[in-house]
Parts: C-alpha cells; sequence; structure tokens
C-alpha cells in the first residue's frame, strides 16, 4: 500500500489530475475526520478540509517525503485551521458558545442511540455532549490541535512535535494547559474532577 | 525546578503511557507521597474519560458523493492564478535562476512599462495639470520632501523586514531567526507607517493609504503572536504578504518615487 500511495504522490507531483483524485480519495475521510474534530461542526470541516487539499495541490511539488504524507496533511491542515479562526477572530465574530444542541442545527438529524427510550437519560446525554464541545471550542487552536491529536488519533507526543515542527516540551506544556482548561470547562461534573469546590 | 515541577512536567506522558519503566516507577512514587499531584492526575484522568465521550456530527453517505466535484470546481477557480504561479516558478527554475518573486516583479514592470509607452505613443497631447502637491511653492516642496523623505525611510525598512520572512527556509536552523527581534522592528515600523499616514500628503493618497494599512495588518500579526512555533508565525505573515501582493506594492512604490534621471541610486 505504501508503494501504491508513494506512486500516486509521484503521479500528482508531475500533473496528473487524475493522479491528484485518487490521493483526495485516499485521505479525504480521514482528513475530514480531524477537521471535524477541530472545529465540530460539519459545514466548517468540510471547508477546512478542502482548503487542506486545495493548498496541498498547490504546495505538493514541495513535498519531499522527509515525513509521512498523512503528517504533512496534518500540518496543512492545522494552520489553515489556526489562520481561519484568526481572521474569524479578527471581524469579532467567533461564536464561542456552541452548545452540543447548536452543533447540530445545521448538521443531520442526531443519530438514534439507546436512548432515545429513556428522555432523562438522554437529557443527560446530550447535556454531556454539549459540555464536550464547549470545552473543546473554549481551547486556543493550537492546544486543541495537539489534544485531538494526542488524545483522538494516539499520536506520540514526539510524532506531534515532528507535523507542528515544535519541540516536543511545548507539545507537553500545551497538552497540560488543555487538560487543565478541560477540567475547569467541565467543572459541573467536580466529583469526578477531583475540583474542590470553594470555600 | 523542583522535583514537584518536574513530575507536573512529565504528567501528560505519564497519561498516555509515554514514560519508560524507569521514569514511570519514579513517577507512580512521587504520586504516592504527592497529594496534590495524585489529585491533579486523577483529576486529568476523569477528564479524559469524559472527553471520550465527545460525539461527533453524522454525516449522510450521499455527502462523500459529491466531495470531488466541489472540490474540483475549487480547484479549477484557483488554478487559473497558479497558471501564472507556476509558470513563473518553472521559469526560474530551469533558465533564470532568480527568485520568483523578482522574476513576478519584472514581469510587472515589463507590464508598467508597456502601458506606459503605449499611453504615450496614442494618447493626444493635451496639457497636463500638476497635481497641487507638486506646484512650484516654497511650502509645498518643503512638504513634498518631508513626506518622501518619511515614504522612503518606511517603505525600506518594511521591504528588509518582509523580505526575511519571504526568504525564510525551513531548514535553517530556528536559532539564527531572531523573532523577538523582528517583532520589535515591526512594532517600530507600524508607529513609523501610522506617522506617514498623518502627513496631510497621505490623506490624499489611496494608494499609500492602502498598502500602509495592509502592511500594519501584517506587521500586527507578526508583533502580537504569542506562537512558539516560529514555522506557524513565520507561515502567517507570508500568507498575510501574498494576499496582498505586499512586496510587489512596496516595489512599485519606489519605483514611483524614483526620479526618472536618478543615477545615484542605481
Amino acid at each position: 500500500m505504501e508503494h501504491e500511495e508513494q506512486q500516486i504522490i509521484i503521479r500528482a507531483q508531475a500533473g496528473d489530475h487524475h493522479a491528484f483524485r485518487e490521493f483526495v480519495d485516499q485521505f479525504k475521510r480521514p482528513m475530514f475526520k480531524f477537521a471535524l474534530e477541530l472545529t465540530g461542526d460539519r459545514d466548517e470541516a468540510d471547508d477546512l478540509s478542502q482548503q487542506t487539499f486545495i493548498k496541498a495541490y498547490k504546495g505538493l511539488h514541495r513535498y519531499k517525503a522527509q515525513s509521512k504524507i498523512i503528517s504533512w496533511l496534518y500540518r496543512i491542515m492545522v494552520n489553515a485551521h489556526i489562520d481561519n479562526r484568526r481572521k474569524h477572530d479578527a471581524r469579532g465574530g467567533w461564536n464561542q458558545v456552541s452548545t452540543g444542541s447548536d452543533s447540530y442545527q445545521s448538521t443531520e438529524p442526531f443519530v438514534a442511540t439507546a436512548t432515545e427510550h429513556n428522555p432523562e437519560l438522554l437529557l443527560d446525554a446530550e447535556h454531556m455532549r454539549a459540555a464536550i464541545d464547549r470545552a473543546i471550542n473554549a481551547l486556543a487552536s493550537k492546544q486543541r490541535s495537539i489534544f485531538i491529536m494526542r488524545h483522538y488519533h494516539d499520536l506520540p507526543l514526539k510524532e506531534i512535535a515532528g507535523i507542528l515542527k515544535i519541540s516536543t516540551g511545548t507539545v507537553k506544556s500545551q497538552l497540560f494547559r488543555a487538560l487543565q482548561r478541560l477540567q475547569k470547562e467541565l467543572a459541573m461534573f467536580k466529583p469526578d474532577l477531583g475540583i474542590k469546590e470553594s470555600s | 525546578m523542583s522535583s514537584h515541577d518536574t513530575y507536573q512536567e512529565i504528567m501528560v506522558e505519564a497519561l498516555y503511557g509515554e514514560l519508560n519503566a524507569a521514569d514511570q516507577a519514579g513517577f507512580d512514587a512521587h504520586l504516592a507521597s504527592c497529594e496534590a499531584c495524585a489529585t491533579m492526575y486523577k483529576g486529568f484522568q476523569s477528564t479524559l474519560r469524559i472527553m471520550d465521550q465527545r460525539v461527533l456530527p453524522e454525516v449522510q453517505s450521499g455527502y462523500w458523493a459529491g466531495y470531488w466535484s466541489r472540490l474540483d470546481e475549487r480547484l479549477t477557480n484557483s488554478r487559473g492564478n497558479m497558471v501564472i504561479h507556476n509558470f513563473i516558478e518553472q521559469i526560474s527554475a530551469k533558465i533564470i535562476p532568480i527568485r520568483p518573486q523578482l522574476l513576478a516583479v519584472a514581469a510587472a514592470l515589463m507590464l508598467v512599462v508597456t502601458g506606459v509607452f503605449i499611453g504615450r505613443a496614442t494618447a493626444p497631447a493635451v496639457a497636463i495639470t500638476q497635481p497641487a502637491v507638486a506646484q512650484a511653492t516654497i511650502f509645498d516642496e518643503v512638504a513634498v520632501a518631508e513626506f518622501n523623505s518619511l515614504l522612503n525611510s518606511y517603505v525600506s525598512k518594511s521591504r528588509m523586514l518582509l523580505m526575511g520572512f519571504d526568504n525564510f527556509d525551513e531548514e535553517d536552523d530556528p536559532e539564527v531567526f531572531d523573532l523577538d527581534h523582528q517583532q520589535r522592528i515591526a512594532k517600530s515600523v507600524v508607529r513609523q507607517g501610522r506617522e506617514l499616514l498623518n502627513h496631510r500628503i497621505a490623506l490624499e493618497d489611496e494608494h499609500i493609504k492602502t498598502m500602509v494599512n495592509q502592511i500594519e495588518r501584517v506587521l500586527l500579526q507578526l508583533a502580537n503572536s504569542d506562537m512558539d512555533d516560529l514555522g506557524l508565525t513565520v507561515q502567517l505573515v507570508q500568507d498575510g504578504m501574498e494576499t496582498n501582493s505586499i512586496m510587489l506594492q512596496l516595489t512599485l512604490t519606489i519605483i514611483n518615487q524614483t526620479p526618472a534621471n536618478d543615477t545615484e541610486n542605481e
């Protein structure tokens, strides 16, 4: 598979548009998933993943196989996400309060789960999901990217450092701060999180 | 740094099982003796268990069917710009060993010269009224000289600062690139730009105002960047420069300011 992947990249670098389509087909699902994890919104994830492939298309001739292609794509996506967020913040329109219900408004109907027949459980589950979305959204873009890559993609800290071209120490400190922030945002679950009640 | 700080530093590694056996043993021993760290560690573990329950929005199966067509349309729209960009890159790589950006500037200059030549050759002879700023009164000449001096200094410093980012190579030792120093210069150039915009001649010149405001946006992003990653900061500056063709604007401003027979500046 790796050899086949290399051949697709070489052909795409030579300008073979069909090869680039194969490249996109190979990576669109993991990249979209990562975009969804970063943004929490399907439409934004769609835009972010496409931005990433456009940037990859423009810069593919510069890829020299010094890192895995997926790592290279991750870096492009993280940079694009940080850039998007900065532009959005500069326009003063970033909605930090992305509750679970807001996130689902413009997306497909919520997939039925075992809780649908138990309204109380459903309410708790929705409450939990909303809290988790808010906590993730509260993280700075870089912290969010690092947390997602470590926690949901199981990438070692050293590999994350290589992807983002930062030191491992920086990754560790950013991840530590991300965890502190998540813990604070999820303070409603105090007994579980070991946060003492304020006097 | 205390041992307490040390163990807090490696806590994230412990959480994800990335410590070697010796460090893990040391960490476990510390937790057994330090209530604060043990509480923090337990709290982080609980937080991660909650984050494990994150659910992402679902997508319908039909979404993927249209994914490539939408991307291809966006690629087609951006490809027009890329054709010129790639052509310039290919020429510079294979034939002319100069930077693509310089080639782009040269191409722009040729267009300007061609346009001027065509204009002079085809335009009817009319009396050209000199703009008020160029009329020969001592007061205006002084103001013009003062403004030109401010503008030349501003353009020169902006170009030098931004060329450093334009020429940045990721392969270079990041220690060589002093980001703090660049940020200090950026703030100085922003102040200089604001002083320039306060000059009464700049108030009448939309081109200067637009260019200085665009440069200020890029430099403020640089000056206020608190990112640890040099590469990301550089990328931000490069993107800002590219979006507004800032280097080209600066070069054309220099050309406009240089008198036709000024051999001293060559």
